[in-house]
């Protein structure tokens, strides 16, 4: 383009001028045009924090499945829950690294007065998340028990942690 | 079709036997032959039993030894056999095969099942060798994490 304005006559400055802010203003309109495709590759974390209740009982060791369905969700890490007896980190596949379910498991051969009763965070998913659409997530418990070992209703749930 | 005329059949008008044959049987003698009853009758006897349907056996009891002693034998042959099938099939039911880390015996290897291996362990017992799930001779708390890895394992025909 520049070979283009130099063949130009020497009388046509402003018209060389002009021609010139046009080619930076076209530059600057072509960058904004790729902006959305670099915004396909961003990703932002997300921490999704497990629940088990079960109700008065003491909960002593649980087994859930966590998927995340529409797959725009990475498993990225996986950490205890709140309460002493599940606060070590689950048992889990490494596999579901990086992949959107895991199974997650956990118990505590503590006392029954040292066990956790009603809903308890046991465990948090750390996930990736890429796109803009909103992730959706599935919980099912698999099993739970009582200090003796012997099966128990409960509920599982999940709740995204508010960003601080 | 119709046969030549050489077959004719003559006349019964024309029948006349040979004069020699009617001399001959002219000078045959006249008196009777005697016949011994014995002989008429064992000839009679023959005839009939040539002639006549055989009459149906009569049913006798002593036919039935050679069947009886044939049943006899095939008891006595099979008898210990018999007895034994019977017993293998009235034994109490073998001890049912559990699934390798399966402690609870519930039909599944979940987390209950690593829960009872470390409770086991925790109390002191002496967990059986079947609970010896790593196979190293041992069963601590190596087992039971072994327990917990194979209860959250992700299925071949999962998402992951």
């Amino acid at each position: 383009m520049r070979a283009a304005l130099q063949s130009l006559p020497r009388g046509a400055g402003l018209v060389r001028l002009v021609a010139l802010v046009l080619s930076v203003f076209g530059l600057a309109a072509g960058l904004r045009a790729q902006q959305p495709a670099l915004e396909e590759g961003r990703s932002r974390f997300c921490a999704i924090d497990i629940y088990v209740d079960a109700g008065a009982t003491p909960l002593a060791a649980y087994q859930l499945e966590f998927t995340a369905t529409n797959g725009m969700a990475k498993i990225a890490g996986i950490e205890g829950g709140a309460h002493a007896a599940f606060h070590e980190p689950p048992f889990y596949d490494p596999k579901a690294m990086q992949h959107e379910r895991v199974i997650l498991a956990a118990f505590s051969t503590a006392a029954a007065d040292k066990l956790p009763v009603g809903k308890v965070r046991v465990a948090t998913v750390h996930l990736q998340i890429t796109g803009d659409s909103p992730p959706q997530f599935q919980i099912k418990l698999q099993t739970a028990g009582d200090a003796n070992g012997n099966k128990i209703p409960a509920q599982a749930s999940f709740e995204e942690r508010k960003q601080q | 079709m119709q046969t030549p005329d050489n077959h004719q059949q003559p006349s019964d008008e024309a029948l006349e036997a040979p004069p020699k044959l009617v001399s001959a049987l002219r000078q045959l003698p006249r008196e009777r032959f005697f016949v011994p009853p014995t002989l008429d009758e064992a000839m009679l006897r023959a005839a009939r039993r040539t002639l006549c349907k055989p009459e149906r056996a009569e049913f006798k009891w002593f036919h039935l030894v050679p069947l009886a002693a044939a049943v006899a034998v095939a008891i006595c042959l099979l008898a210990p056999a018999y007895q034994a099938v019977r017993r293998s099939a009235s034994k109490p039911n073998r001890e049912p095969v559990w699934a390798k880390g399966d402690i609870n015996h519930d039909g599944r290897v979940d987390i209950l099942d690593a829960f009872a291996l470390a409770r086991q362990l925790q109390s002191g017992a002496k967990p059986g060798p079947e609970t010896d799930v790593n196979g190293d001779g041992v069963v601590d708390e190596r087992d039971v994490a072994a327990i917990a890895a194979r209860a959250v394992k992700l299925g071949q025909g999962g998402h992951s």
